[in-house]
């Protein structure tokens, strides 16, 4: 009995060890923007909602809070000076980096983040052309609070138009070997945000970006994927817009460690016309005119962004790493070395399956 | 030599699998992949497989010193080396088991100030979690191995975890094969014994087993059990992390528990670090129980059990209190890590070979 008291105790007497904090009293930010604002000053922006009841039951409202710092890049610290509660990052789902800022490397401002047990690996990170502070501050009719608009936006292009990237995914790029990383690029029109493409890293240096169009490209040579879309010029006045139901790319690397490596990709892609702006897409002739048109298209468009980022010295296709996995005592220093010299060969299959439900 | 242990006091020896295995299963398995990684990169899961078969060598040893020596680690070493050089040495072991219980109680309140409470005091919360312990040390072995099958029961659903960082898992970054030297490989190995420390408390629990020599099969099930585990969660973290981004982590397996996404719970680490707990419990229940049970039979203590209770739980509290930064938490690992490799694979074959030739000796005189 004594000892079931003293257990009690302790259990009662344990709940005063730390303190708490209840929803009310402390602000929880949702998306953070950092600004270049010259002469090593950054402004952060942070996006939160405010819940409080109205008439009608709950209420919510957007706010931003926004603070600049010097020394520091610690978002808690920099906006401490206009926050009227303490500020937690717990629910943080989005992080937003201005291209200037990031032209100058964002490593420093995501360790902050990395280092913090509270922040979720799943956060979403995207580069803004434009100032942060403007696109977090803007209101959009899409979606009540902006944090839930760019989730929203962020998870349904990349379910279908960009590879998959969070924070996870950019730390794996960042810290492999043979491997840079990329993010979302936005902007801000009008009423709306919209993924302009991809923006690509070198190390931690923003240095190039990918159009939305060519996100098809990149994405059938970065990855297998089930679903995308993609339009054709077959030639003037003619056009067509397939839609993929299956993508599959396979990287063969010879002389990964030696002279000059020879890097073959082969992908295989299957879909379905979307729509043809053209004559009629009937006759076994036509269908397999149409496939060879793409075929062609894509090997032109995807060998121009090969030799590009060859050029940049780029490697946001982990073309290295996919070395690394097929050669013995690959190392990073000599595939630097030799991969500017590289062969590559591309290799595009498109089956076109069916052409919808009309002929 | 000890009083016969009353049959009402012994476990069934098919208990011996989770009184192995929960004890193999602990901290540690929150952060080795790192570790191994570093020492012989993405091939290290073989490492853990070369790890399991020493330890299964090392238990097979072991049973063949307890079962000739028909007692337990006190026995062995009084039959063999005398009452005082032997009494040292058991002194030494029981002294192993309360440091290894400070190593396990230090490194989850570590765990736990990094990840959820900041500001939580080492002090108060040792002290709790070392009351919890002593409730149930002092219910005897019956109860100790209780809380080592709950554990075991308890800790299954998080291998089910797994399913979300194999969802974007990059399998090919086991391939190449066997791109590390064969000495890069057995030094992970070694890395990993750590990993494996736990078991060796058979030597103070043998006698308190039904049926003792009959349990070694149970043992080495519970070895096999715990390299299993091993190698999922190193496989797991191995294709979700790149081995760069590895090398910057200091708990890869509970930093894999930061992607699980469901809709019900937004950090399922904190979760994890709450089941966890039972877990840890069953390791500081065990060892504890080790150390009390060596220090009460050397000292013949066992009319006062509460004394010797509360004088152990202060050390142990103070051992945890002295320890304040991860350098010093670290430190104390390694030298746990060196201290069970040399305990494993130098100590148990030497005893099994000084106990070999003395009773050979002995034998041939009488």
């Amino acid at each position: 009995m004594k000892k079931r008291l003293l257990l009690m105790l302790c259990i009662w007497a344990l709940t005063g060890c730390v303190r708490s904090s209840s929803i009310e009293d402390i602000m929880l930010v949702e998306a953070v923007g950092y600004d270049d604002k010259g002469e090593k000053t950054i402004e952060a922006t942070a996006a939160t909602t405010i819940y409080g009841t109205g008439e009608g039951g709950t209420k919510t409202e957007a706010e931003t809070f926004t603070g600049s710092s010097q020394t520091t890049k610690d978002i808690q610290k920099v906006l401490q000076s206009e926050s009227p509660k303490p500020i937690r990052l717990g629910k943080l789902k989005v992080a937003l980096y201005h291209d200037e800022l990031a032209e100058k490397g964002i490593f420093p401002y995501l360790d902050s983040l990395g280092r913090d047990a509270r922040v979720g690996r799943l956060l979403f990170l995207a580069i803004v052309d434009g100032e942060t502070k403007e696109l977090l501050e803007g209101k959009y009719k899409a979606s009540t609070t902006i944090s839930k608009y760019l989730i929203d936006l962020m998870d349904q292009n990349m379910k279908e138009n960009i590879p998959h990237v969070n924070f996870h995914d950019f730390y794996y790029s960042y810290h492999g070997k043979g491997m840079d990383p990329f993010m979302p690029l936005l902007k801000k029109e009008g009423d709306k945000v919209k993924i302009h493409g991809l923006a690509l890293f070198d190390g931690d240096r923003y240095v190039d970006s990918v159009s939305f169009r060519d996100c098809f490209v990149f994405r059938m040579l970065y990855e297998s994927f089930p679903n995308g879309l993609y339009q054709v010029k077959i030639r003037d006045d003619d056009y067509l817009e397939i839609d993929t139901i299956a993508s599959k790319v396979k990287y063969d690397i010879k002389h990964g460690n030696g002279g000059r490596p020879v890097v073959s990709i082969h992908v295989k892609l299957k879909g379905f016309v979307e729509e043809t702006k053209g004559t009629s897409i009937t006759g076994e002739e036509r269908l397999k005119e149409m496939e060879k048109a793409t075929e062609e298209q894509l090997k032109k468009r995807g060998l121009s962004m090969l030799r590009d980022f060859q050029q940049k010295g780029i490697d946001p296709l982990r073309i290295g790493n996919r070395a690394k996995h097929q050669t013995r005592g690959w190392s990073e220093e000599k595939w630097e070395e030799v991969f500017p010299n590289a062969e590559l060969h591309l290799n595009v299959k498109v089956k076109i399956t069916e052409t919808g439900i009309r002929q | 030599m000890q009083p016969v242990i009353k049959e009402n006091e012994q476990v069934s020896s098919f208990f011996v699998f989770f009184l192995v295995h929960s004890m193999q299963i602990g901290v540690g398995i929150l952060g080795f992949p790192h570790y191994i990684a570093t020492d012989a990169g993405y091939d290290a899961w073989i490492s853990v497989i070369l790890a399991g078969i020493g330890i299964h060598v090392v238990v097979w040893l072991s049973y063949k010193v307890l079962d000739k020596s028909k007692g337990d680690l006190i026995d062995v070493h009084a039959q063999l080396f005398g009452k005082w050089i032997g009494g040292a040495l058991s002194f030494l072991f029981s002294i192993y088991s309360l440091v290894l219980t400070i190593t396990v109680l230090r490194t989850f309140t570590e765990v736990v100030q990094v990840w959820i409470f900041q500001e939580l005091s080492t002090w108060v919360f040792c002290g709790v979690f070392l009351i919890i312990t002593f409730a149930f040390v002092s219910g005897g072995f019956r109860v100790v191995t209780g809380v080592c099958f709950l554990s075991v029961i308890y800790g299954l659903p998080l291998l089910l975890v797994n399913y979300f960082p194999l969802r974007n898992a990059h399998f090919e970054n086991l391939l190449p094969i066997l791109d590390h030297s064969m000495a890069d490989l057995l030094k992970a190995s070694q890395t990993m014994t750590l990993s494996f420390i736990g078991f060796e408390m058979l030597f103070f629990y043998y006698p308190f087993i039904k049926h003792a020599a009959a349990s070694q099969r149970w043992a080495h099930y519970g070895v096999l059990y715990s390299t299993i585990t091993y190698l999922i969660m190193a496989v797991v973290s191995f294709v979700y992390y790149s081995e760069e981004q590895l090398g910057k982590l200091i708990w890869a397996t509970l930093t894999l528990w930061k992607i699980v996404d469901l809709p019900f719970v937004e950090r399922f680490e904190y979760v994890g670090i709450a089941i966890w707990v039972t877990v840890v419990l069953s390791n500081l229940c065990l060892s504890s129980w080790g150390a009390y049970h060596g220090f009460s039979r050397l000292f013949s203590l066992s009319a006062n059990p509460r004394f010797t209770m509360v004088v152990l739980g202060l050390l142990m509290l103070l051992g945890c209190a002295f320890l304040t930064t991860r350098t010093q938490i670290d430190l104390l690992n390694s030298i746990m890590a060196r201290f069970g490799f040399y305990f494993f694979y130098s100590y148990i074959p030497f005893l099994f070979l000084i106990q070999w030739i003395v009773f050979k000796v002995r034998g041939s005189q009488g």
